[in-house]
């Protein structure tokens, strides 16, 4: 798969959940494409913008979409990697602040 | 004489990308360790570096001279480094 195929394949499971890609694609694109680094890497696709232990079972919450999106955009307007964002991010009428780890540090395992 | 700049990384890291370019574009010299790319003891050592900066391990972790930065965040990279 190529990171335009899995951006359109995403794009339509995840725009009627209110979740939007960036709009700046190159951005999206590139992190896509280091998905699919990590899809061939570990067998799942670990967020790229966190560092995977490898472990299936201990990567479950860091696993794109992950469980930290619904949080993030609620609270800053994006998830941590500023892949989905709102609607509103993607208009400007929100700040786009630095998007801080949510994941509990006891939860890392490397 | 121009601070030292140290980057803790990954090779997948958005976030770890736009800093090595920023920095590049602003002809900062540093040196980056993109942890994912360490295997065995090399990369237990390096996690372990992270930690004493940043105890959240997240990336890009970023030391500037004495200070440490963590995320790219343009406005304190700026400031630290002296840049307009």
């Amino acid at each position: 798969m190529t990171p335009v195929e899995l951006y359109d394949l995403l794009k339509k499971a995840q725009e009627p959940k209110g979740y939007f890609f960036n709009k700046d694609k190159d951005w999206v694109l590139s992190i896509l494409q280091d998905l699919l680094v990590n899809k061939d890497r570990y067998g799942y696709t670990s967020c790229p913008c966190r560092l995977a232990s490898g472990d299936r079972e201990k990567d479950r919450d860091i696993m794109c979409p992950c469980v930290y999106r619904p949080d993030d955009v609620k609270e800053y307007g994006s998830c941590y990697c500023n892949l989905y964002v709102s609607k509103e991010w993607n208009e400007d009428k929100i700040t786009h602040a630095y998007v801080p780890e949510r994941r509990p540090p006891g939860k890392i395992f490397f | 004489m121009s601070k030292k700049v140290k980057l803790y990384t990954l090779s997948t890291c958005s976030h770890c990308k736009a800093t090595k370019k920023f920095l590049n574009e602003n002809n900062i010299l540093f040196e980056a360790t993109d942890i994912d790319l360490l295997q065995g003891k090399e990369r237990e050592d390096a996690i372990n570096d992270v930690m004493q900066y940043n105890p959240h391990r997240s990336f890009p972790t970023i030391i500037i001279g004495d200070r440490i930065i963590v995320g790219f965040k343009e406005n304190d990279i700026r400031e630290a480094l002296d840049i307009e």
